[in-house]
């Protein structure tokens, strides 16, 4: 039974076969059921289309794009690190440093030429797609900062690819990036991964399909097992140099990127903030008592002047105020027995007052019935004076005779209840209000009579208009002799 | 599960078939069994509820032991890839027939066809008149081909672009030296329709594929009507880069196969209008399966039937290709499968 994965990876290492097969390779599956399916064989292109490139060539190749890697990544994180005050970030970029330089130098010194190429391709493909086309870099470092391991990685991203295509066809390069595509569909939550490698795609058959197509010639010349043998130990020497020389700035790097990563985790930063804390309350206090000890003496020195100063004030002052409280007892005897003479003669006015303002009251309610009947006729004469209304009522002179008789009575109330209040009509005010309502009164019945004498001569004027038309009228009819005697 | 093994599953299934194989006397295309039968050895064969090869469109494959002997196939990678990732299945089902499948870029499979050096010419392009008479002339009878699975190139933008659609001759505009489909050349975004300010006035970026892919040879052939190419084309080695290229360019434009951009998340597939008013079409599975979006293509194979040479063996492979079993791993593998109605035209095509 095979899962997807495991078909995936079988189907995976048949297409490395193929990718891989440039040179004389016949290899036969591991399948267990298959028993003739091979892969093959002749490719009639490559020496055409390839340049020649000898496997010493293709390792120095790679041996110095991890060299050029290493520059542009140091480069980059070094410009993401200097001034960043975000630990975090200054921590991720370490560590993506030191993993990924120290991947790519692991791939440049494995051992087979070819291997390298195929890994470091894939290698720096795949984490250019997480850090560039999954948008990590701006995430993680935001987009001025990110953009900086963009710029660098899409040029190791270049790089790489033109040293793969020195070595593949046109359609085998097209057939790689299938299969990093197809990898990373399947894995798209994978962020770390500068340590995927070509038998993680092909299974660790593919190690063995590189090997054969290295002894096939199709890549490389034949070479003879003794040759060989001997080739592999200088190679192999080589690479410990390579790396030897190198060594002391990746562990430099490794011993950064851990100490960085130390301080961004949480609970250091949480601890650094506490000390940052914990030093500056001590520094408060320690300036505070410091500060006390300098002032204390002239404090108390002050407060106690200020008290005695004090003190001093209160008692002048509580002695002036003493004579002061006998002297204006003194000086309240006497008053209140004149607040009493003068309340004695206070009451029986009290009592006048009282008895004039209930005489008051039924004057003052006529006057403001005088008042409202006032108003009522003001109202029918302004009706008068003005345009004609269409929908108003037909003159009544009845209303008019009501309303003056209703003026008539309540100023004779009026004057009724004036002669009762000697007091109040004695005073000024009360008169001068009578004599302007009387005036005003008299005022308005003059207008009303000379607005009924206009009406008067005004209907009389009409009737008598039409007493002479009518005349008019039967004399006419007359004489055209349209009576009945005609 | 494999997928042959799932098929051995069911034995009755394949014993049934393998009888109607012998009765008819030759190959013919086995409809799956929908309800209870009778076989022609009086088995019972009853339907498979679990077995979802039965719900296939497409036709199964049946196993023909008799048929012995070696296909080699030698042409495109990137349909070598597709045929390679078929050996296992393909091995199970005919153990004693040996596949060889050889990269050797497009461009060869032809001459190879010719000389009988391969008896299938795997090709990620049509094969040009020239080519097809080579073979002809050399064989001595007809080439033939069956489609085995669709791609499409696409035509993409950043995904902060504005720009939504282009005409077949806004794209040879933008990338074409000649633009023989008329028109002014056009450098910057305005020229396209583009208003939105800054855009309009944003100079064109050009990304493409290097001049032996096949992405590059369709949009040539197709939209450029196999003019040249403005210099200004930034050529990238592989698919992957243009679209990496865009992602990181506001302003680039660039073709390569759609299945790189489908789960791009900065890159943006444009609709494309093949003519005037007929209407501007997105790569999606249906529209380039049904070749409806302009830039479709095919991943196919070319065959001859020569009289001389005889070869069943290829012929059975073939239709193990346009299969249930063919097109499952087609699927698996992230590419579109054909149609079904075309997958049973081909078998019909190839039993006879």
């Amino acid at each position: 039974m095979m899962n997807r994965t495991t078909w995936l990876r079988a189907s995976l290492t048949l297409a490395a076969a193929s990718l891989l097969a440039g040179g004389c390779v016949v290899s036969r599956t591991s399948a267990p059921r298959i028993t003739k399916a091979v892969t093959s064989s002749t490719d009639f292109s490559r020496n055409s289309a390839l340049e020649k490139i000898d496997s010493a060539e293709l390792n120095q190749l790679s041996n110095a794009f991890a060299d050029r890697y290493r520059t542009l990544m140091e480069d980059a994180i070094s410009a993401i690190i200097v001034g960043n005050p975000n630990a975090r970030q200054r921590a991720l970029a370490n560590r993506f440093l030191v993993e990924t330089t120290t991947s790519a130098y692991d791939i440049a010194t494995s051992g087979d030429p070819f291997s390298q190429v195929l890994d470091l391709t894939i290698m720096i493909t795949l984490t250019s797609q997480v850090w560039i086309d999954s948008n990590r870099a701006d995430r993680e470092f935001g987009p001025e900062r990110g953009q900086v391991v963009v710029t660098a990685l899409r040029q190791a991203r270049e790089e790489v690819w033109d040293i793969a295509a020195r070595v593949l066809l046109p359609d085998q390069l097209s057939a790689l990036d299938f299969m990093i595509a197809s990898w990373r569909r399947n894995n798209l939550g994978v962020e770390d991964v500068s340590f995927v490698r070509f038998d993680d795609f092909a299974d660790s058959r593919g190690s063995a399909l590189i090997a054969e197509a290295e002894q096939g010639g199709g890549l490389f010349q034949p070479l003879n097992q003794a040759v060989d043998e001997a080739v592999a130990y200088r190679k192999a020497l080589e690479r410990i140099f390579f790396l030897a020389k190198r060594a002391p700035t990746l562990v430099n790097w490794q011993a950064q990127s851990v100490i960085d990563q130390a301080l961004a985790k949480e609970e250091t930063i949480r601890a650094l903030e506490n000390l940052d804390t914990v030093t500056a309350s001590v520094d408060t206090i320690g300036s505070t008592v410091a500060q006390l000890a300098e002032d204390v003496p002239n404090i108390v020195k002050s407060e106690r002047e200020a008290i005695f100063a004090e003190l001093d004030r209160r008692q002048k002052d509580i002695d002036g105020a003493l004579a002061d409280v006998k002297k204006i007892a003194m000086d309240a005897r006497a008053a209140t027995d004149n607040v009493q003479k003068t309340l004695d003669g206070v009451a029986p006015t009290l009592k006048e007052v009282q008895v004039t303002l209930d005489a008051a009251q039924p004057t003052l309610a006529a006057v403001e019935r005088l008042a409202a009947t006032s108003e009522r006729l003001l109202g029918k004469v302004a009706e008068m004076s003005g345009p004609a209304d269409p929908n108003a009522k037909p003159f009544d002179i009845a209303e008019y005779r009501g309303a003056l008789a209703d003026a008539t009575a309540a100023l004779v109330e009026a004057n009724k209840a004036l002669d009762r209040g000697e007091s109040l009509a004695a005073s000024p005010a009360i008169k001068g209000i009578i004599q302007e309502v009387t005036h005003a009164t008299e005022e308005r019945i003059n207008s009303l009579e000379t607005t009924l004498s206009r009406i008067v001569w005004l209907v009389g004027g009409v009737a008598a208009g039409l007493l002479v038309l009518a005349f008019a009228l039967a004399i006419a009819y007359r004489r055209l002799g349209g009576g009945p005697s005609a | 599960m494999n997928r042959i093994e799932r098929t051995n599953l069911n034995p009755l299934r394949t014993l049934a078939a393998l009888c109607a194989v012998l009765s008819a006397g030759c190959l013919q295309v086995q409809e799956p069994p929908r309800e209870a039968v009778v076989s022609d050895v009086g088995i019972v064969v009853e339907p498979d509820a679990t077995d979802d090869i039965d719900a296939s469109p497409y036709p199964t494959f049946v196993p023909d032991p008799s048929i012995k002997g070696t296909v080699r196939c030698v042409g495109s990678s990137s349909v070598g890839l597709i045929l390679n990732a078929m050996r296992a299945d393909f091995g199970e089902a005919e153990p004693d027939i040996e596949l060889e499948v050889v990269s050797s870029g497009s461009g060869e499979a032809p001459r190879l066809l010719a000389s009988g050096e391969s008896d299938l010419a795997p090709m990620s392009r049509a094969m040009k008149p020239e080519e097809i008479a080579l073979v002809e002339k050399a064989r001595g009878c007809k080439v033939e081909h069956i489609d085995i699975a669709v791609d499409a190139i696409a035509i993409c933008v950043n995904h902060r672009n504005p720009i939504t659609q282009l005409s077949m001759k806004d794209i040879d505009r933008v990338f074409g030296r000649e633009r023989r489909r008329g028109g002014p050349p056009a450098l910057i975004w305005g020229d396209l329709g583009v208003r939105d300010e800054p855009w309009d006035q944003g100079k064109l970026v050009l990304f493409g594929m290097g001049p032996k892919t096949g992405s590059h040879g369709i949009v040539q052939e197709v939209i450029l009507k196999a003019g040249a190419f403005r210099g200004s084309v930034n050529e990238e080695p592989v698919a992957s880069s243009v679209v990496q290229a865009i992602a990181t360019n506001p302003n680039a434009i660039g073709y390569c196969s759609a299945y790189f951009v489908e789960r791009a998340p900065r890159v943006r597939a444009l609709l494309l209008e093949a003519t005037d008013g007929s209407g501007y079409v997105a790569p999606t599975d249906e529209s380039i399966r049904s070749g409806r979006y302009p830039l479709s293509r095919s991943l196919r194979i070319y065959f001859v039937r020569d009289p001389k040479r005889p070869n069943p063996a290829a012929l059975q492979f073939l239709r193990f290709l346009v299969s249930d079993d063919g097109q499952w791993v087609i699927g698996e593998l992230g590419q579109r499968k054909i149609a079904p109605d075309q997958a049973h035209a081909y078998f019909r095509k190839l039993a006879k």
